[in-house]
């Protein structure tokens, strides 16, 4: 019980979001709070969504 | 049998365009306050400045452009300005795997694009058993935006006005089944917070009314490039690219014994300038502008009562390289996704 009330508050925490360049390709994984995402999406960086690995991989 | 104005079924596009000739796939339904119906203007030339032909009257005239824009006026809900500022910013970034979705706009860099998320306006009023008007207007750009807040009750005391620009390409009728209107969640200025180079001016209870806006100066002309297209034989644009891109802050607020805001203006100091204003916790908007300087404090009166009109000067900050910021919170999702 304590295990999922733990799971259930980790499920609330900040999600993490890639961003991305379009220019240089450099790929940042930030906080998905404004503070974290502004500075580099100020510098032209764009949300994406990386591509799921193949399985077996 | 005429059509009444209260049967226009207004959508904008929800998804950003694949590009600025596709139109958009999903459509958010929204009411507005004026009455603007968008005409697409087909512009003509003609021959009379001419010399040659004897006088000085027309003898022919020539297609020559598609002109098309229009305004939207609306109570501030947190859906609809969140649609405005992702448009009219271009930089977006959505959160959240379900409702309310979390977004973060800022305004493009110019450095890695100068075209920002085109969308699709649809427009519809039924007549008869047909439509007096059914248009798709395709690769539409936001100009600017102005969100305004008052003193007073309701509504009213929060606002957002868009104007927006086409391309010229339209289709009608439009084919477009256009959802039921979104259930929007208004957020009254009696909700605002409000701080400005260090001073709460909601505690205080000084703040009386104000706008922040956002221009893109875009460079219309430059869409009719060789090559952008024809519509009807008339050009349409290839592209909208922002120009000298111009933000704002203005707002007005009781003038105490000690106010700081002349002071401010004659040192320059910069502080950042953060505007919240929400329906509730999930539906809520957050302006901030990183450092702002005041650029015109000026005397004046409400109903009587001493007051100043604070005009800000934006400034680029290098810790948030950028100028301007929109957090938002609202029940829809992939809105310029």
């Amino acid at each position: 019980m304590s295990e999922q009330h733990v799971e259930g508050a980790a499920s609330k925490a900040v999600p993490k979001v890639f961003l991305r360049h379009p220019l240089t390709g450099d790929v940042q994984e930030v906080e998905g709070t404004p503070a974290a995402l502004v500075p580099l999406m100020g510098l032209g960086y764009e949300q994406f969504t990386p591509a799921a690995p193949a399985k077996g991989a | 049998m005429p059509a009444r104005i209260q049967q226009l079924i207004l959508g904008l596009g929800k998804a950003k365009q694949a590009n600025i000739s596709t139109a958009a796939a999903s459509f958010l339904r929204f009411k507005k306050l004026d009455m603007a119906l968008t005409t697409p203007k087909p512009v003509f030339e003609n021959d009379a400045a001419e010399i040659g032909k004897g006088h000085e009257f027309i003898t022919q005239t020539f297609p020559s452009y598609y002109d098309v824009a229009n305004r939207i006026e609306k109570y501030a809900s947190a859906e609809f300005v969140t649609w405005a500022c992702c448009y009219a910013l271009g930089n977006v970034t959505q959160t959240g795997s379900a409702a309310p979705y979390a977004y973060t706009i800022v305004p493009i860099n110019p450095g890695t694009t100068l075209e920002l998320p085109y969308f699709s306006v649809v427009e519809q009023v039924a007549e008869g058993s047909g439509s007096a008007i059914d248009n798709l207007h395709i690769g539409c750009a936001i100009e600017d935006f102005t969100y305004q807040f008052n003193y007073g009750p309701g509504r009213a005391s929060s606002k957002m006005t868009v104007n927006w620009v086409g391309t010229g390409l339209l289709t009608s009728p439009s084919a477009v089944t256009v959802p039921a209107v979104v259930a929007e969640n208004n957020m009254l200025a009696g909700s605002m917070s409000l701080t400005v180079n260090g001073v709460d001016y909601v505690a205080t209870k000084r703040i009386l009314s104000g706008t922040i806006g956002w221009k893109n100066n875009l460079m219309l002309n430059a869409g009719f490039y060789p090559g952008s297209g024809l519509h009807n034989g008339l050009q349409v644009r290839g592209r909208m690219e922002i120009g000298a891109r111009a933000p704002s802050f203005q707002f007005t607020t009781r003038l105490l014994s000690g106010s700081p805001e002349y002071t401010t203006l004659v040192a320059q100091t910069t502080g950042t300038a953060v505007l919240t204003v929400q329906h509730d916790a999930n539906n809520s908007v957050t302006f901030t502008f990183p450092q702002m300087a005041f650029q015109v404090v000026e005397n004046t009166e409400t109903d009587g009562i001493v007051a100043i009109t604070v005009t800000g000067a934006p400034q680029y900050n290098n810790t948030s390289n950028t100028v301007f910021s929109v957090a938002t919170n609202c029940a829809i999702g992939g809105i310029a996704q």
